[in-house]
């Protein structure tokens, strides 16, 4: 009787099972389960986020719109906007997958401080309560970026003091996130783990933690500073109070340019462990991949201006902004030539991840070379605030990160549920979700190019055949998001197939000495550090039983 | 640098095909800088896909492949190279966007550009031109150095003109500046790309340019003529300076009171109190419109200054759409 | 659970206050620490983004600081600079008495941070009220009396009155308010010290919470010692 037959830890059942009762879960300190709880919140934020979205472009599907009214338009982009950046692109990888995985590969039986991880928790729920309270309220219609005087105008009603509230709350979960894996990543490895024998998975939420910490303040004291100016007329943003709307904007975005490498680097990570897993082969350039996450961090903080171009900042800011951000494409396009240098002479496994994994490539390769027309200044001017930008965004929160977020869910759903999902389900949804996102934002460049604006409840009629194309793709990627979704909910009921510890063959902790699902304290014994690539020391047994360490142990 | 186009290079310069004309001295510099930058990513994500694809089919598991052959984890030099490669494509992209972004702010030396004072307010622009003429749509002569200071009376919008490829963000509190100059003679369109509120999409002008000085001149001297009565002036203003966006002409419900019937009723204020539409009222009601609003509307209208003369056509207008007897 | 707990020399066993995921007091200890250092980080920048906002305003309007921060009491200020330093060395005094075990002195110590953060409020509170009941309010609510006016030196009663000066006063009570609410914080986190410490929790075996509180006792302290010159002084 061995975990490789069952699900379950050796004598005593999993975390899932080893308290009973809502009290237990919702008062629980263990990692687990709190991952759990997010990525159920955060699959319904992402939900929300797409009953919006399908909402607006159908009302585009007609130039001159007519489904709703231009104000009712305005509201729906704006909490698509603010629903899917700040619960669940931001949130979403660290605090579902992260706080599940990151304690089992540094071979810690928690987080180091199990509380705090559970007041992030309820402070982000608390966040994402707050925005659905703003529906009630009468909506928020300032686009999520909630640029000033517009957004602080006294008719514009209580949905944005609510909403900047709720960014106040899920920003401060995520600083005490950051705080959390950091601390943990830093003090509860085994001794004989060193930096440079971490999964790359951690380094990428160690630098994303970095950027939680100290950027994330910056939103906090910016939200407090919106709602005070609307409530106090403090004079700091508005204009005829003696403020600046400038301001805004570089307080603004000098934590919403970090927070999208927030949301790339965990989505980095998880690319790097399912490439290597999925190839067989150690990762190629550790090192390189491991120091460019930093890199990617450290040069973040210095772009922000580049959403600012056209904002009457001067001309020699722009040139700095703009040349420091030609500089930050550098590490991202190493790590993709390092992963497509992985696959090189491996051997190629098929499966919903890796599928996931490959469309990354093509579609991040995308994004990322579309931020280069946005960060040379002769090209942004004319693309600035068009469809251009909209689809380069998409590109890469998207195409990349919720492409890489569910290669994560895919990959690491036999370990959090002792399931396995169905493959043919999960593949069908990685082919639909790749078509049906690349009919729906490929046109929206043309657009941009074309001359249409972003946030246009009406549009000029030549962009009719776009605009129409682009819903049709919606309409598409939305079936793929079901089609996985029902696939991953499907294997958990009674005909779902039972998960081994190690059905990928992996060598990362979590895999080589947790059982799936894993026992409350995840390792019946203290685990010693391994090389998290060397797939040499495995053996298949078989397609039901999984892998096992060389020496026959199984966890 | 410069590209100069043969028929091969045109053909690869012009990118996707989806360009706006170009009408201002800058587009061609700008599209040739997209051009680079396009064919550079093109180039680039075909060799991503390619090796994808070509990895994905010879090294996939089958019955014949089940252990990957050896092959290093790693190779500064192979990985510096293909850091230092696209290092050094990206500051190409730099250097040759800088310097066309350098020459789309500012006016070319030498030269003096003619000021035009942009005024943008939810949801409409008025353009004050340098001799004095006040219009709703902004009238330049072909080859001739205009530069735009711009200023908002109430949030931040932007002027965008597509075939201008050039973009300025309109900021209350202080005045920015666009600058260029038209080399093609025609009519395009102005768009708002800073979200402004309700009719943000509907925010729109043109402008207008001028084959020459006459044609422009000719336009100048039009408009306040004297033959035309104070009442028509005043319907010409009410329409020219975005009134009629939010006031109806004919009795129909919109973001503000119809005008129709309007003068000399005695309405309902927020707050309570009545106020009669009078000539004090209406005067208030255009310089200090959030002073008494009517019961049932928001307080939406930002202030419109007018000048003395056209306060009063404006007001010989709405006394003429009053209710006959 | 417990399993392997190191102690310091002087306690008597493993500390019933060692959390089951830590190997050790001292990795416990160590982690903490880390832990507060870096929610530290995170205050920083959060107050940076306030000193960001007042070097923007200083540089663009330079004389609107001139002349409001004479509306400013450095008395009354560098009493409360005092006071907090003074409170800072009582804080750091108790984290050495609870790692020496002189449990008296240890609550001495605790009570006396405790008493002279309260006397910082107090302090502000005499300060607030004066310029409240003046009217010298935030942003456009800004309406000084005759008589606080009249208090202003000759020099500047001659002086043209900068337009928008609701905007220092915006900036000095976002500031010090912040401020403020974290002095409130910490007082209540010594109290809740002081609770513990009077159970005897604290010794050379554990001592963590004291010390944590210290450390951001210190940081509050920090940040006043930035805000005094900036506003009382220049």
């Amino acid at each position: 009787m061995s975990a490789v037959e069952h699900g379950a830890g050796a004598g005593g059942g999993s975390y899932l099972t080893s308290e009973r009762g809502l009290r237990s879960w919702l008062l629980t300190v263990d990692h687990k389960r709190i991952g759990v709880m997010y990525l159920g919140v955060i699959v319904g934020t992402l939900i929300l986020g797409g009953v919006f979205a399908l909402a607006l472009r159908l009302h585009l599907w007609n130039p001159a719109g007519g489904l709703v009214s231009n104000d009712t338009y305005n509201k729906l982009f704006t909490l698509h906007g603010a629903v899917m950046v700040f619960l669940f692109v931001i949130p979403g990888i660290p605090s579902a997958l992260g706080n599940f995985v990151l304690p089992l590969q540094v071979g810690a039986k928690d987080v180091a401080f199990p509380r705090v991880n559970l007041l992030s928790f309820y402070l982000y729920l608390a966040g994402a309560v707050l925005f659905l309270v703003t529906l009630v309220v009468g909506g928020l219609d300032t686009g999520w970026t909630l640029y000033p005087p517009y957004s602080l105008e006294g008719s514009r009603g209580l949905g944005i003091l609510i909403a900047l509230v709720g960014v106040f709350l899920a920003g401060f979960s995520s600083i005490l996130t950051g705080v959390n894996f950091i601390a943990t990543i830093h003090k509860l490895r085994p001794p004989d783990m060193g930096w440079f024998d971490l999964p790359l998975f951690l380094w990428a939420l160690y630098a994303t933690a970095i950027i939680q910490i100290l950027a994330t303040p910056v939103l906090g004291i910016t939200a407090a500073l919106g709602f005070m100016e609307r409530i106090f007329h403090l004079g700091i943003f508005m204009p005829e109070y003696g403020g600046d709307p400038v301001l805004f904007q570089h307080f603004f975005w000098f934590y919403s340019h970090p927070a999208v490498y927030i949301m790339i680097l965990p989505a980095m990570g998880i690319v790097s462990e399912v490439v290597s897993v999925f190839s067989r082969k150690p990762i190629f350039g550790y090192r390189f991949i491991a120091m460019s996450s930093l890199a990617i961090a450290v040069i973040g903080f210095l772009v922000w201006g580049h959403h600012m171009f056209v904002s009457g900042q001067s001309r020699w800011a722009n040139v700095i902004f703009s040349f420091l951000t030609m500089l930050v494409a550098i590490p991202s396009a190493i790590k993709v030539f390092n992963w497509l240098a992985t696959m090189y002479k491996g051997v190629i496994i098929l499966k919903t991840p890796m599928l996931y994994v490959l469309s990354f490539f093509a579609i991040f390769g995308v994004g990322g070379l579309t931020g280069l027309f946005l960060g040379a200044l002769a090209t942004d001017i004319p693309l600035h605030d068009t469809y251009f930008v909209v689809a380069h965004f998409h590109f890469v929160m998207v195409g990349a990160v919720m492409i890489a977020f569910l290669a994560g869910v895919h990959y690491w759903w036999p370990k959090m549920t002792g399931r396995m999902y169905d493959e043919r389900l999960g593949t069908i949804s990685a082919v639909l979700v790749f078509l049906g996102f690349n009919l729906t934002f490929i046109p929206q460049f043309l657009s941009g190019i074309g001359g249409m604006p972003r946030r246009y409840a009406t549009y000029a009629a030549e962009f009719t055949t776009q605009n129409r194309v682009s819903t049709v793709g919606a309409f598409v990627l939305t079936a793929g998001l079901v089609i996985a979704l029902y696939g991953l909910l499907a294997s958990l009921g009674r005909s779902g197939r039972r998960a081994p510890a190690n059905p990928w063959g992996a060598a990362s902790l979590e895999w080589s000495a947790a059982a799936s699902p894993p026992s409350h304290h995840n390792f019946d014994t203290p685990p010693r550090g391994v090389r998290p690539y060397d797939f040499s020391v495995l053996r298949k047994v078989s397609e039901e039983a999984g892998w096992v360490n060389a020496g026959g142990e199984a966890p | 640098m410069t590209l100069a186009p043969g028929p091969l290079q045109a053909l690869l310069l012009a990118g996707p095909g989806y360009m706006p004309e170009r009408a201002s001295s800058v587009a061609a510099g700008v599209d040739h800088v997209f051009g680079f930058i396009f064919w550079v990513s093109a180039v680039s994500l075909a060799l991503i896909v390619a090796v994808t694809l070509v990895f994905v089919f010879r090294y996939r598991a089958r019955a014949s492949r089940q252990v990957p052959e050896a092959s290093p984890d790693h190779s500064t030099r192979l990985e510096l190279t293909w850091s230092g490669i696209p290092l050094l494509l990206v500051m190409v992209m730099f250097a040759l966007s800088t310097k066309v972004y350098l020459e789309m702010t500012s006016t070319p030396p030498g030269q003096a550009a003619t000021q035009v004072k942009v005024t943008a307010r939810k949801w409409s622009w008025w353009f004050d031109h340098a001799d004095g003429k006040g219009a709703k749509s902004l009238h330049v002569v072909l080859g001739k150095p205009v530069e735009l200071v711009l200023g908002s009376v109430d949030v931040v919008h932007s002027l965008y003109v597509p075939q201008f490829r050039l973009k300025q963000d309109a900021v209350p509190g202080r005045y920015t500046r666009m600058f260029f100059t038209p080399v093609m003679a025609g009519t395009f369109p102005i768009l708002c790309t800073e979200y402004c509120g309700t009719n943000h999409s509907q925010m729109l002008a043109d402008v207008v340019v001028h084959e020459d000085q006459a044609s422009y001149d000719a336009w100048a001297a039009e408009g306040r003529s004297p033959a035309l009565s104070l009442v028509d002036q005043g319907r010409k203003l009410f329409d020219e300076k975005g009134c009629s966006a939010c006031h109806s002409e004919d009795g129909s419900a919109g973001i503000g009171p119809t005008v129709k019937g309007l003068w000399g009723k005695s309405e309902k204020l927020v707050g309570g109190g009545t106020a009669t539409v009078d000539e004090n009222y209406v005067r208030e009601s255009i310089v200090a419109p959030a002073r008494r609003i009517v019961a049932g509307y928001d307080d939406l209208m930002p202030p419109i200054p007018l000048e003395e003369r056209d306060m009063l056509a404006v007001i010989a207008y709405l006394q003429s759409l009053k209710e006959k007897p | 659970m417990n399993g392997t707990a190191t102690t310091r020399p002087g306690s008597a066993g493993p500390s019933p206050f060692l959390a089951g995921h830590f190997r050790s007091m001292g990795e416990q200890l160590d982690t903490s620490k880390l832990g507060l250092w870096l929610f530290l980080a995170s205050e920083l920048l959060f107050f940076g983004g306030l000193f960001v906002a007042y070097a923007v305003y200083r540089a663009n309007h330079p004389e609107l600081f001139h002349y409001a921060h004479h509306f400013l009491d450095w008395r009354m200020g560098g009493l409360n600079t005092l006071v907090l330093i003074g409170s800072s060395l009582t804080a750091a005094w108790a984290v050495r008495s609870a790692q020496l075990g002189r449990q008296g002195e240890l609550r001495l110590m605790l009570l006396a941070t405790l008493l002279l953060a309260s006397l910082f409020l107090v302090v502000k509170y005499f300060e607030y009220a004066h310029k409240l009941h003046h009217g010298v309010f935030w942003g456009a609510a800004y309406h000084p009396s005759e008589e606080i006016l009249a208090s202003l030196p000759a020099a500047l009663r001659a002086a043209p009155v900068p337009a928008h000066l609701g905007t220092f006063f915006s900036i000095y009570f976002l500031m010090t308010g912040l401020h403020g609410i974290h002095v409130l914080v910490g007082m209540g986190l010594y109290l809740w010290l002081i609770r513990r410490a009077g159970r005897g929790h604290f010794g050379p075996g554990y001592y963590v919470p004291v010390d944590a509180v210290a450390l951001y006792w210190h940081l509050v302290d920090m940040i006043w010692i930035f805000l005094f010159p900036l506003f009382y002084l220049i």
